[in-house]
């Protein structure tokens, strides 16, 4: 009887094991950014403020990743002696390509969202969705669900979320309903899903 | 411990109970959804630079700019433009929509014909164009072909003119006057000068609007919300219309009538504003037939059109006193989109108040236009005779030829057939889909839709300033759509080209060196274009040109015309005879401007549906409950709408704010596949309009 109950627990754990710790490592695959970026060196170092590159355009339109101009503005010859600001002005400013950002928070077409919207009127802080991306020192691996074809930044749950990951914050659908019902927001279909 | 087959049982049946309640199967579920919207054959949008393009709304004639933004070619948003002369940054949901038209499961993208079991088959251009020849070569005699263009205005429609010209029995048809029938009463009331006339509404302080959407999309609306949003002094409204209609609710003052004695309020206002001294006597005085005026209103005290509107008389009386106090006022008739304006007798009684209150060629009321120069050349061609499609004789059309561009507004198939050759009147559509009038025709050439080719947009008729802009081409034409110049040219064997006209068209207004072009960098004169090249350019790349104000010159002889309208009004207070008993109620059509004739509606049109419309079908006519109560209806039955002209089936919703005795229907496109409208059983009166239908309501079983 025992022997049997054990069995069951032993089926149970390794299930668990496999689905909770193996199966997100496998579901993901992960691809390195093109480059290494700090945006702590950006803050600290250069003293720039989170709009000096991402910023909101006369137009309503955010700026989200800024093209290879910005930086060309301040690194249109190295400033620094890192092997990572070489390979850029070398590989990118120089030939004026732009970078192939792996972009964490990218949403499906099918998704429409403001950041005039909700930095001018909800006032929300970078932070809020974005967490402490923006103290980085370096950029984590871009991890992506092959079957989906999304980061895992919009397809992962909260539970899913390790505590290696601090500097992710989950944009799924029902992150955005709850911030919006924790604030009393409007939560229409087509608010979102023009 | 054993590791026998039970217990290797027991280890399977934990591991499943296990995975459960993990992450697994269901992150597996929600990826299966994901990768199904994924599959390569879904459109998506392509990836690439966003950029902005600008052009101009062509589904009503608002003449609206548009900010499209695209990702590399394709767009996928629509947005108002900031300081756009004529829209000024507004821009309705169905613009808003407008790039998913193309893509709308109506759209006919190559040629079609009617087939023997009445659907439409496709056909080859070749045989079409060999087909509709020989029906117009073989017209018989007393008979004319025809082209209804529900766009005039347009350098394709003198293409039309043109191409009827070179026939000696064809006639340039145009639907029935609506938001322009004020004006249109007007022109025949007073020797204004050549030219059209348009709307100062921007300037206006009061409008009495009989039916006509002022704040849902009339005229053109930016210049409407600037005098009703004017910090300080808005502009007072009184709408007059049976139904709760949005404009109604935001009015200033809501007179009720009951349907089809509009006039009637339009005569007690007149009579007030006359016998309380509330404008100068000389209004009325100057103008010939004064007297016989002062007679006929004399019969439409308040107290007597109050038991005939239901209007009390005190809000009768608190109208023209509004009015009063506010000049520059205008009155409005028309109706919306779906009803359409009222006979022509109706229209002139409600005109007329424009001359009793001083606003004819007034600033804030109605002052002249002076329309955009064309080439010299074009004068010289041999256009065909123009007509309204109502003053056409019955059964005279052998051959019709509907225009490529619909207007949005409401054309009853029942008014274009009783116009056709019985059994024998042929329809060729050049609209881009099978909507409206399209879907009764016999062959279908489709035109390009919106965004899918340089459109012209010339002046909205209810403008006081001449304008053209051109709507860009943003999106690739499918294979099979045909431009209406070449429909023209095979069937006429002349070569027609609209591009090189639209270019001669900007040249013209080049060398007249009038006005100026506006665009997202500013504005700036004619006179700084150096060669006609150079402007065209501008517009297309989404420059307005405006022409300026012309100087007004108030017209020396005016006629309030009271014979015109005894024939009609008078019938309201003296009916010859009883209601039809058989139809005791009043079906009255409405719509959305640009939503109700030959259009389609993009999936964002939904925003601005109320919540009784969502809950079901868009197959549904709004009665009062007592109405329902009388029919045996109840909310949500299935009931059969008839008419003297059809019945169509209708789900019922009872609703409070409809007036008893009256069926609200939309008239969109209707049916499970879009395939009717409301339109076809609506009854034409003698005056050629179908506002209000005698009929009657059962329930289905």
């Amino acid at each position: 009887m025992i022997a049997g109950k054990l069995s069951f627990i032993a089926g149970l754990a390794v299930s668990m094991a496999l689905g909770w710790y193996a199966f997100p490592h496998v579901l993901y695959q992960r691809v390195d950014q093109p480059l290494r970026f700090s945006h702590k060196v950006h803050q600290t170092t250069a003293g720039m403020a989170c709009d000096d590159c991402h910023s909101i355009l006369a137009s309503g339109r955010f700026s989200a990743i800024p093209g290879i101009s910005k930086c060309a503005e301040c690194h249109a010859a190295p400033v620094g002696e890192t092997k990572d600001e070489k390979l850029l002005v070398a590989n990118y400013v120089t030939p004026n390509r732009e970078i192939p950002w792996k972009v964490y928070s990218r949403q499906p077409d099918n998704v429409y969202f403001s950041h005039a919207n909700h930095i001018k009127l909800g006032k929300l802080a970078c932070e809020r969705c974005h967490n402490d991306h923006g103290k980085t020192d370096t950029l984590r691996p871009y991890e992506f669900d092959p079957i989906s074809g999304y980061s895992r930044d919009l397809g992962e749950s909260k539970f899913l979320r390790g505590a290696a990951f601090k500097t992710r914050t989950s944009m799924k659908m029902d992150d955005c309903s709850a911030c919006h019902h924790e604030r009393n927001v409007h939560t229409g279909c087509l608010d979102c899903h023009k | 411990m054993n590791a026998g087959r039970r217990n290797l049982l027991r280890f399977v049946g934990g591991a499943a109970a296990g995975v459960m309640i993990t992450p697994a199967p269901w992150k597996l579920i929600n990826d299966s959804a994901l990768w199904s919207q994924n599959w390569s054959w879904i459109p998506k949008l392509p990836s690439g630079p966003r950029t902005v393009k600008y052009t101009t709304c062509t589904l009503c004639p608002a003449g609206c700019g548009v900010e499209a933004r695209c990702v590399g070619e394709q767009p996928y948003g629509l947005v108002g433009v900031t300081g756009h002369p004529l829209s000024n940054g507004t821009l309705c949901p169905l613009g808003v929509g407008a790039h998913h038209l193309p893509y709308h499961p109506r759209r006919a993208s190559f040629p079609l014909k009617r087939g023997p079991v009445g659907k439409h088959v496709p056909v080859s251009f070749d045989t079409a164009i060999a087909e509709i020849s020989h029906a117009i070569e073989g017209r018989g005699r007393g008979t004319t072909l025809a082209v209804l263009d529900e766009r005039p205005g347009r350098t394709l429609s003198l293409v039309y003119r043109r191409f009827l010209g070179g026939f000696s029995d064809a006639v340039y048809l145009t639907p029935p006057a609506h938001e322009t029938v004020t004006l249109s009463m007007l022109s025949r009331m007073t020797d204004s000068p050549a030219g059209s006339l348009g709307f100062d509404i921007a300037s206006s302080r009061a409008a009495i609007s009989f039916g006509a959407p002022l704040l849902d999309g009339w005229g053109i609306p930016a210049q409407v919300n600037a005098a009703r949003y004017r910090a300080g002094s808005p502009m007072k409204i009184v709408q007059v219309e049976t139904k709760q209609s949005r404009t109604a609710s935001l009015a200033d003052l809501w007179l009720a009538p009951k349907p089809g004695t509009e006039a009637a309020v339009a005569m007690a206002i007149a009579n007030v504003l006359v016998n309380q001294n509330l404008v100068p006597a000389a209004n009325l005085d100057r103008a010939a037939g004064a007297a016989e005026y002062r007679e006929l209103i004399g019969q439409f005290p308040p107290e007597a059109v109050a038991a005939i509107t239901g209007i009390p008389p005190e809000t009768i009386v608190a109208a023209a006193q509004m009015l009063a106090v506010n000049l520059p006022a205008v009155a409005i008739g028309g109706g919306d989109a779906g009803g359409g304006a009222a006979t022509a007798s109706e229209e002139t009684a409600i005109a007329g108040l424009n001359l009793l209150l001083g606003a004819f060629h007034t600033p804030g009321g109605i002052m002249p236009r002076q329309e955009p120069p064309v080439p010299k050349e074009w004068n010289e061609w041999k256009l065909a005779p123009h007509s309204s499609i109502a003053d056409v004789p019955d059964h005279s059309i052998a051959v019709l030829i509907l225009g490529d561009s619909p207007s949005g507004d409401a054309l009853p198939w029942t008014l274009i057939a009783k116009k056709l050759v019985p059994g024998k009147g042929l329809v060729v559509s050049l609209a881009p889909f099978v909507e409206g009038p399209s879907r009764h025709a016999d062959y279908i050439l489709p035109a390009a839709a919106f965004l899918e080719t340089l459109e012209e947009v010339p002046t909205p008729p209810t403008a006081t300033t001449a304008s053209l802009s051109i709507a860009a081409a943003l999106l690739p034409v499918p294979k099979g759509v045909v431009e209406p110049a070449l429909v023209l040219s095979r069937l006429s064997g002349t070569e027609i080209a609209l591009g090189p006209l639209l270019e001669q068209r900007a040249a013209a207004i080049q060398e007249s060196k009038r006005g100026i072009v506006t665009d997202a960098a500013g504005s700036k004169p004619v006179t700084d274009f150096k060669t006609g090249d150079e402007l065209w350019k501008a517009l297309v790349a989404g420059g307005t040109w405006t022409a300026e104000l012309v100087a007004s010159k108030p017209p020396v002889h005016v006629d309030f015309q009271v014979a015109a309208i005894s024939q009609r009004v008078l019938v309201v207070i003296h009916p010859a005879s009883p209601a039809d008993a058989a139809f005791p109620l009043a079906l009255t059509p409405y719509a959305w401007r640009g939503a109700s004739g030959s259009s389609v509606l993009p999936p964002l049109f939904t925003k601005v549906y109320q919540e009784s419309l969502l809950r079901g079908s868009a197959i549904h006519c709004r009665v009062h409950p007592s109405t329902a109560a009388e029919a045996h209806v109840r909310d949500g039955d299935k009931v059969l709408v008839e008419t003297r002209c059809g019945s169509c089936e209708q789900r019922a919703w009872l609703d409070a704010s409809v007036m008893p005795g009256v069926i609200e229907v939309p008239a969109g496109p209707q049916g499970s596949k879009g395939d009717y409208s409301v339109l076809d059983v609506c009854a034409l009166d003698d005056g050629g309009t179908w506002r209000s239908s005698g009929a009657r309501i059962r329930r289905m079983s």
